[in-house]
């Protein structure tokens, strides 16, 4: 080695002892104060899916769910806005009963009801009370206190008795946890912080619910409730073990998929059309099938690669069906016998290829499009709102679209001729200005998802620009986005909104930073990012009780 | 992992271009060198190629149901009263009473009663009507012009040879003038589509864009075809040719203003049964294929075709075909064997083939074809 290489090689070595102190002393995670203990309502997924862990997977839930609300740009912080509606309360009795009639049937008693009745035409309190105290831990979230398993007990053995049944009167009792708030509601509660006078933190069991929430989607499994009751999962060594845990089971990709369909925006699928005219390939198989694409590649890269996060937005990785194929024009080979579902392949794209990234997969060109027609504008603004958390604000309710709807106008034959033609209207010009530019460089695909290289038999010009970058194509966004700073700043304001059901407070600001910072340094790995929130004291921090700590 | 390499570019610049004719194919194992284009096409509309006009049918249109019915009863010495009496169970050929057995079995001793379709030479020849008219779809097989051939109306080409459908063309569903279906046809594709692998056509050569030589391909796939909204078949889906022999031909073509047309050749795909024979073979095939601005393809195929074959296809729709689409199975039977004018049995004379033609439709698909399989019949 010369002189001058080894020189080099100290320099470097020094500059990177130098990188890793910083890092470690930036380790240290700020105060914060602010955000509640909340009532969140569960979601759809979350209520399948702890039904699902709690009874296994053969359970139907025979019912549908009343629609969350989207608040700062999420479902998850509309969890705590909502409440339940007559209408809405009968169809969780009716999931309920059709879960209760379920479990306790023939087919299923044998190995959900954990205890075998003294008779099976006759109430028995022992093994009512056994079987509706495990299943109401679960449920609940925590152990059910005396007085509610005490009245649920009571209910089971006069429906038996009425009933002569012993399972049909541990159905009813089934069915009242099933409706139960304490079901239904995700309740937190704070306790005084130890550690910090005056401060307050999620009592255990709240602790254990948003962490298994977060990252599996679902109620906390036996173990964590287990660590929550002995008092270890409020030890730090007790909440890293549980977090490990957690991160290391395949359930992630239950919590990671909760997260990005959330944030994505998927609920708007419910409502999406297309044209079948114009665009016959987008049937209604992939409704569902765009949403999957977007979520598999995702999972794959994050979690099972444990890529970048900024990478979702180039990778030319993706998983694809023969529908899908048939939507982007791309060979998609699977064995498959007749009237079978269709099955998944993982595809990658040549360097280079237009479609890299999931700005050009269908769950985002063609939910963000109107149903005949591309949108540069409901692109920009997608983009800008979900990614960037930039606000879009509405248009004015006197404009006229005239000019921009009038896709057969023999003069402004592209989108792009018809959005400029529009902002001569200098309202319109103010908004069109941060939203069209993106969503030019997308209009190589249709409204559906598909690729064209003309409108109206002219070449498309897809330039675009985003915060001064000036690009080209959806590469060329994809690379800018990958490379913006707000994108990661986002996605932690985002993550940690979703984790908490709240918006960021001031008081939390800090540790937001402090969150950026480590997501960096963690090379914008998601699970790592993931640990960093489950095991940070923001994460359960909470202001002072909005309700009193009464019950556990 | 499926790697789209340069695949994927050719797809998308193609796909994008008005004139683009069809997609690329992929070759799962090497690619053959002589081959510089490839376009691929998946079959998305089969029928029989008929061209019925006013007036072809000097002895008429064949009678409807009830009419034959009514007559075919007469002829076994039914008496008026008898004939109402049964005719009144008939109920669109669902109803219930004696009436469907008589027809059914007609002909057949008293202590074997047999189904006519299966057994059509137990009643005499009820010598259905046939088209006797100067225009016809299909292509001048044997070289000729004779009376009993065509002119294509859209060639102008004479000599055509097309019996088949000079023997049914006069049942109301299998009448048609282009671009309209026979009924019968119509519903036998559209009902046989979702349950048989899909047809594709697959072009090869070295310049499409341009007159020269070109190699055809027309297989059976490994898939079906996936519809789109409006009950279509979808374009651009993947197939994978089944290479199985029996399932795929290979011609020598070449292209002329355009329009593909091969050497003759024998053609066979299996079908899947249903509303198409179970195997159907042609031979001396000749086949003519015309792009679209679209992106499509329109094609006719055509040459000689087992008669019994064609005979047994519809006799496997047994009564219903009879009683509820209103063909005349024996009256079939005698016609395809008497116009019979192709591969004469060498012991008896009587012609077994008879020359016949379809039409096609075909859209732009992506066919995964192996490289062994481009090597011409």
């Amino acid at each position: 080695m010369s002189v001058s290489s080894l020189s080099n090689h100290l320099i470097r070595g020094a500059v990177a002892a130098a990188a890793f102190w910083a890092v470690s002393a930036a380790a240290a995670e700020p105060d914060s104060s602010g955000g509640q203990a909340l009532v969140r309502r569960l979601t759809p997924s979350q209520y399948a899916q702890s039904i699902k862990d709690i009874f296994g997977e053969g359970i139907k839930l025979g019912g549908r769910f009343e629609p969350d609300i989207r608040t700062n740009g999420l479902l998850a912080v509309g969890t705590g806005k909502v409440s339940v509606t007559a209408a809405g309360f009968e169809q969780y009795y009716t999931m309920a009963r059709t879960i209760a009639e379920q479990v306790t049937d023939k087919d299923h008693r044998a190995t959900l009801v954990t205890c075998k009745p003294a008779a099976d035409k006759a109430p028995d309190d022992a093994c009512a009370r056994q079987f509706l105290g495990q299943v109401g831990r679960l449920l609940y979230r925590r152990p059910m206190t005396a007085a509610e398993l005490d009245t649920e007990v009571v209910v089971a053995h006069d429906a038996a008795a009425s009933l002569k049944d012993f399972h049909a009167g541990l159905r009813v009792g089934l069915t009242n946890l099933l409706v139960s708030p304490m079901f239904l509601f995700r309740q937190e509660t704070a306790e005084a912080d130890p550690a910090r006078a005056g401060s307050y933190r999620l009592n255990r069991f709240a602790k254990a619910a948003r962490l298994s929430f977060l990252l599996w989607d679902s109620t906390p499994d036996d173990e964590l409730l287990r660590a929550a009751e002995s008092g270890d999962l409020q030890s730090k060594k007790g909440l890293d073990r549980q977090v490990a845990r957690l991160l290391s089971s395949p359930r992630l990709e239950s919590g990671v998929r909760a997260f990005f369909t959330d944030m994505l925006g998927f609920d708007e699928f419910k409502t999406l059309s297309k044209d079948a005219v114009i665009y016959p390939k987008f049937t209604n198989v992939l409704i569902g099938q765009a949403q999957e694409q977007t979520l598999r590649t995702i999972v794959d890269l994050l979690v099972n690669e444990r890529g970048d996060y900024r990478d979702i937005f180039t990778t030319r990785k993706t998983f694809l069906t023969p529908s899908l194929g048939i939507l982007y024009a791309v060979p998609v080979v699977v064995d498959r016998p007749i009237n079978t579902p269709e099955l998944w392949v993982p595809v990658e794209y040549p360097a280079g290829d237009p479609r890299a990234g999931l700005l050009t997969h269908a769950s985002f060109v063609a939910l963000h499009s109107h149903p005949g027609r591309s949108s540069p504008t409901l692109r920009g603004k997608a983009l800008r709102e979900i990614f960037l958390c930039q606000k879009v604000p509405p248009p004015p309710g006197n404009v006229s679209f005239a000019d921009v709807q009038d896709t057969a106008n023999p003069v402004h034959r592209t989108v792009r001729a018809r959005v400029t033609a529009h902002l001569v209207n200098p309202v319109c010009a103010g908004c069109h200005k941060i939203t069209d530019p993106i969503g030019l460089a997308l209009e190589n695909f249709d409204s559906a998802g598909g690729y064209r290289m003309q409108e109206n038999g002219v070449d498309i010009d897809t330039s675009g620009e985003l915060s001064g970058i000036k690009f080209v194509g959806s590469t060329g966004l994809g690379q800018t986005i990958h490379d913006s700073p707000a994108v990661t700043s986002c996605f932690v304001n985002r993550m940690f909104s979703y984790a908490t059901g709240q918006a960021p407070t001031p008081g939390q600001a800090q540790f937001l930073t402090f969150a950026e910072e480590r997501f960096a340094a963690k090379k914008y790995r998601l699970p790592d990012f993931l640990k960093e929130i489950a095991t940070s004291e923001a994460f359960y921090q909470v202001d002072g009780p909005t309700r009193v700590a009464t019950r556990e | 992992m499926q790697a789209l390499g340069r695949f994927s570019r050719q797809i998308t610049t193609t796909g994008c271009r008005k004139l683009a004719a069809g997609l690329a194919v992929i070759a799962l194992s090497a690619p053959s060198p002589s081959f510089a284009e490839s376009r691929s096409y998946v079959i998305s509309l089969f029928s029989q190629a008929v061209y019925s006009q006013e007036g072809d049918c000097p002895g008429g249109i064949e009678p409807n149901i009830d009419v034959r019915f009514r007559g075919i009863l007469a002829d076994m010495g039914k008496s008026p009263k008898e004939i109402e009496e049964l005719m009144a169970e008939f109920n669109g050929g669902g109803g219930p009473g004696p009436v469907h057995e008589i027809l059914r079995n007609r002909g057949s001793p008293a202590d074997r009663r047999v189904f006519v379709g299966d057994n059509p030479t137990q009643v005499p020849d009820p010598k259905i009507h046939t088209v006797a008219s100067k225009l016809g779809p299909g292509f001048n097989l044997d070289g000729k012009v004779g009376a009993d051939s065509f002119e294509d109306a859209d060639t102008h080409e004479t000599g055509i040879d097309n019996q088949y459908f000079r023997a049914l063309g006069c049942f109301v569903s299998h009448r048609a003038l282009p671009p309209d279906l026979p009924t019968m046809w119509s519903y036998a594709w559209d009902a046989t589509r979702d349950r048989t692998k899909a047809w594709v056509i697959t072009l090869d050569g070295k310049d499409l864009g341009k007159d020269g030589d070109v190699t055809v391909t027309f297989g059976r796939a490994l898939e079906t075809p996936i519809r789109t909204p409006r009950g279509l078949p979808q374009r651009d889906q993947t197939f994978r040719l089944d290479t199985t022999p029996r399932f795929f031909n290979v011609f020598k073509g070449h292209t002329k203003d355009g329009v593909v047309s091969i050497e003759p050749a024998p053609f066979h795909i299996v079908t899947g049964g249903g509303y198409l024979p179970l195997e159907m073979q042609l031979s001396q095939t000749q086949m003519r294929l015309k792009p679209h601005a679209d992106g499509s393809i329109e094609g006719l195929l055509g040459g000689y075709q087992p008669w019994l074959g064609i005979y047994y296809m519809y006799a496997g729709g047994g009564y219903g075909y009879e009683s509820m689409v209103g063909l005349n199975l024996p009256g079939i039977y005698y016609a395809l064997r008497r116009l019979a004018d192709g591969e004469p049995d060498p012991k008896t004379g009587q012609n077994m083939a008879i020359s016949a033609a379809y039409r096609f439709e075909a859209l732009p698909a992506i066919v995964v074809k192996p490289a062994r399989t481009a090597k011409a019949n």
